[in-house]
């Protein structure tokens, strides 16, 4: 058949229409694909050897948030936010790899998490080396902030600022002979030594203030403290994220230590960790602890928090779980000021902002005058120094040694 | 450091009673090696599953430490027979057997922890005190723990040197094949010494509970202790890991107290590189009396005698 010219019109005509038909069904009639979600990428310890337990809690408290933010429509105008949660077991070797992932195979636009201050450091380099922005909500060492990169901020307290709350606490006890007692992390061993520094560096009046380090693994610390007691120390402040928080109380108990000298854990678990009593019993009588949070000076949102973890969870709401709550709810308000899930876009905007926390308002200030770990670090700060006095007393009902005001 | 007799003695008491202790988990591992030739990787975790099995016990059941901790062992005791029929056996005849039962243990160490990390989760449990007094900063469950690890090595010392079942193991030890030769049913016989191993693990595992805590990791320590033991005391020598887990807590213990607690784990290393070297140093130098040595540390002079 001869193809003519009215063919081809035809034919034209009708390849118009169909191309103009199925535009307009996309552009009209078609359902709208859903928004792309935001991902968020999280790393922490969900198997041994780290600390799954804590690591666990915090995954939960990111949950949380993710479910509060998504509730509430999402960012960017409805867009959810997706967590991409990865297991580091603790460990930092672990760290390149899984922000390889995040950044390469996820696509995040920004990472948060971490309980292990090594692990945190070994994220953050290697976020620094592909510039995604990284929001750590536990990494207290003041190791995390030395590189001073622009993508890297801190949610939670420093050592530094655990080391200035025990100097203050030792000063207004007018501790003489003092025994720091540390894991051998970087956790421990820096916190000794930076209370050590300040107290140095401040020209408080000790005897002595001796530093002794022990395996974090160890079990069996009967034999340190008994060379310890015969040193005749005023105060032993011991460390541990492990099992030597609870062995250290329990067996200085049974060597009669309590009597001779003040018992002070330097961190909290004595106030939110669920098998305190159950494993230190009697032992945690006497002992002295601070707490980054009290009751009775709660904004609404921190106590609903806290009925939340206790109503989902049944535990009671440690602080770092607030930070990671805080994270991960900053990171969303973060993305709605900078209007884009740009790494780069959200870190200016954590810069020059001011969030709101669950307790208190949030602000990444950098102060490298006061110390090089002061860096991007939420400039928030609440404490008391208490004292358990009864049999699995709640720890809101010990009794308050060094007040607030005392503090700052 | 300020040194004063009586601290020395206190320390040196303590470390003596943990020494005992670790040394139930060298008594088992050398057990093991010494009749089957196998090395447990698994060891830990079954030392683990007695402290879980006490805890279960006492809080679940209310049953008194001192039946919870027998029946924890018969437990842990019926779980190595177990093992050794369905996982060990299987391989012992093919080429390579020993390369294979020692990957399987490996495997079998893990699946236990992952196990118990789903069933019970990965929490920190005490059973609570076993007796609740205090003697010279020695508490009352380290001295049950002391008391029943004395009773267990006697007992097994018992069994190997005065029943049949210790004549066969005797055998084993000296050699399978003969052993099999003269009648010695090997399946029957390496099923109870793998069952008695383990339950030298789990008996450590159920004394150490209330002093250390219960926990889905705490076998890896007492594993690392266990082949630190046999290392210095012999491989193969019952009587060695006796002395060897007494020597390591010695030193351990005095290392710690007296220099610094960070090294810790150091100081039974540096015991085993030492008297490895000195084994080695005296076998060049005089061999009669390595001879002399080895005859009163092996395994198989401590099963004649």
């Amino acid at each position: 058949m001869k193809v003519t010219r009215l063919h081809v019109a035809v034919i034209a005509i009708v390849e118009a229409i169909i191309i103009l038909g199925l535009t307009g069904y996309i552009f009209f009639l078609a359902p709208k694909p859903p928004l792309e979600e935001v991902r968020i990428g999280i790393s922490m310890p969900l198997s041994p050897p780290g600390d799954y337990l804590g690591g666990k809690y915090q995954v939960e408290a990111y949950k949380l948030a993710a479910k509060e933010i998504n509730e509430a429509g999402g960012v960017l105008g409805g867009r959810k936010i997706s967590l991409c949660i990865y297991d580091d077991e603790g460990r930092p070797e672990l760290a390149e790899g899984i922000v390889s992932r995040l950044v390469l195979e996820d696509k995040v636009c920004a990472i948060v998490g971490s309980w292990h201050s090594s692990v945190a450091v070994a994220i953050a380099r290697t976020a620094d080396k592909y510039e995604m922005l990284y929001l750590s909500s536990a990494a207290s060492t003041d190791a995390y902030s030395e590189l001073h990169s622009p993508w890297v901020f801190r949610q939670c307290m420093s050592d530094y600022d655990c080391c200035i709350i025990n100097k203050i606490f030792i000063e207004a006890r007018g501790y003489k002979r003092i025994i720091l007692m540390s894991e051998d992390t970087d956790f421990g061993i820096g916190t000794a030594e930076t209370i050590k520094e300040i107290l140095d560096e401040a020209n408080y009046p000790y005897e002595y203030c001796e530093i002794v380090i022990f395996p974090y693994d160890a079990k069996d610390f009967k034999v340190t403290l008994l060379s310890i007691r015969e040193k005749k120390p005023d105060v032993l402040i011991f460390t541990s994220g492990y099992d030597a928080m609870f062995l250290i109380p329990k067996q200085a108990y049974e060597l009669g230590l309590h009597k001779e000298m003040d018992i002070v854990s330097e961190w909290d678990p004595p106030a939110w960790h669920p098998n305190w009593w159950p494993l230190v019993g009697e032992a945690s009588v006497g002992i002295y602890f601070p707490i980054y949070y009290h009751p009775d000076v709660l904004t609404e949102k921190g106590a609903s928090l806290i009925r939340l973890f206790k109503e989902e969870l049944k535990v009671e709401l440690p602080v770092y779980d607030v930070w990671a709550f805080d994270a991960l709810k900053t990171v969303a308000q973060a993305i709605d000021i900078a209007g884009s899930t740009d790494p780069a876009a959200i870190a200016e905007a954590l810069r020059e902002n001011e969030f709101s926390g669950a307790f208190s308002k949030i602000r990444f200030e950098t102060h490298l005058d006061i110390h090089p770990g002061y860096w991007q670090k939420n400039a928030w700060c609440m404490v008391w120094w208490v004292q358990y006095t009864e049999l699995n007393q709640h720890w809101t009902e010990a009794k308050v040694i060094v007040t607030r005001e005392q503090l700052y | 450091m300020i040194f004063s007799l009586p601290l020395f003695f206190n320390i040196l008491l303590i470390s003596i009673i943990y020494g005992l202790i670790y040394s139930l988990m060298g008594m088992g591992l050398t057990m093991i090696f010494g009749i089957m030739k196998l090395t447990n990787f698994a060891h830990g975790d079954f030392y683990m599953l007695g402290s879980y099995f006490l805890f279960f016990l006492i809080t679940m059941f209310n049953i008194p430490f001192y039946f919870a901790i027998p029946l924890s062992m018969a437990t842990v005791f019926v779980l190595g027979v177990g093992c050794e029929v369905f996982l060990l056996r299987p391989v012992r005849e093919i080429e390579r057997s020993l390369e294979y039962a020692l990957l399987i243990t490996i495997s079998l160490g893990t699946i236990i922890k992952k196990l118990v990390i789903i069933l019970v989760g990965p929490y920190k449990y005490t059973p609570g005190d076993f007796v609740s007094f205090t003697i010279i900063g020695i508490s009352g469950n380290e001295v049950i723990a002391c008391v029943t690890a004395i009773i267990m090595i006697i007992t097994v010392h018992t069994t190997i040197k005065k029943t049949s079942t210790g004549r066969f193991w005797r055998a084993m030890a000296e050699d399978k094949f003969i052993a099999k030769v003269v009648g010695v049913n090997i399946n029957r016989n390496s099923s109870y010494a793998f069952g008695v191993s383990t339950m030298l693990a789990g008996v450590a595992g159920a004394l150490i509970a209330p002093i250390f805590y219960v926990t889905p990791l705490n076998g890896n320590l007492a594993l690392v202790k266990g082949y630190v033991i046999i290392a210095i005391g012999g491989l193969g020598s019952f009587i060695g890991s006796i002395f060897g887990g007494i020597a390591l807590g010695i030193t351990e213990g005095l290392g710690s107290a007296f220099y610094n607690p960070a090294y810790k784990d150091v100081y039974g290393f540096i015991l085993m590189v030492i008297v490895l070297t000195m084994k080695s140093w005296l076998g060049e130098r005089s061999e009669i009396f390595v001879e002399k040595v080895k005859n009163t540390m092996s395994f198989r002079w401590w099963l004649r005698h």
